[in-house]
């Protein structure tokens, strides 16, 4: 298996590619840790408990129709699903697609940055489900 | 209970741009940010005429 530097990542949100105007993208996947240490152990013990995932995306802000702040703005205190992939390519077990459903978007900065800056906006979607798919 | 729209946007990735798509409810779409978004509009539905229908 191939190193990868990640030139051309697939960031589909709410059904909306919006790759092309994305450059970071992090894909947080966590499970809690129940403690169920009992007496009579030597170590603290752990169960999984409910996935706690976080995804975070920076977009480059774009107002043009059907673009970054026509998909996004709408979304903000709403769930969504959110879809990533390493590369555009098709998914297999080189190219796995993560779903995280019923992810929620708490904020986005619809105008941020400094003067001679690229305005974008940095997106955190918190909770969901998480789904792994190669094919 | 699904419902039909249509793409009218490059980047909707539901169909393309043009096609009409079914969405379930409790697909986990958002689709009145989609609409909102100008990514889908709703395709009406013409009620069904029926056949033997009294005045």
């Amino acid at each position: 298996m191939a190193r990868l530097v990640l030139t051309d990542a697939s960031i589909t949100i709410n059904s909306v590619d919006l790759s092309d105007h994305s450059n970071s993208v992090t894909l947080n996947y966590e499970v809690d840790s129940i403690e169920v240490t009992a007496f009579g152990d030597s170590g603290h013990s752990f169960d999984g408990g409910l996935q706690n995932n976080s995804l975070e995306i920076t977009l480059h802000q774009d107002f043009g129709a059907s673009s970054v702040e026509a998909s996004i703005y709408p979304l903000v205190g709403t769930q969504t699903t959110v879809v990533i992939k390493p590369t555009s390519s098709a998914v297999g077990a080189d190219n796995p697609s993560y779903t995280l459903t019923n992810t929620y978007l708490a904020s986005h900065n619809p105008v941020a940055g400094g003067v001679g800056e690229l305005a974008a906006t940095s997106l955190t979607f918190t909770g969901g489900t998480l789904a792994k798919a190669t094919s | 209970m699904a419902q039909q729209f249509k793409v009218l946007s490059d980047k909707c990735s539901l169909g393309k741009k043009g096609a009409t798509v079914v969405v379930e409810e409790g697909s986990g779409i958002n689709v009145e940010a989609l609409v909102s978004g100008g990514h889908i509009a709703p395709v009406a539905v013409k009620p069904i005429k029926e056949a033997d229908s009294k005045e």
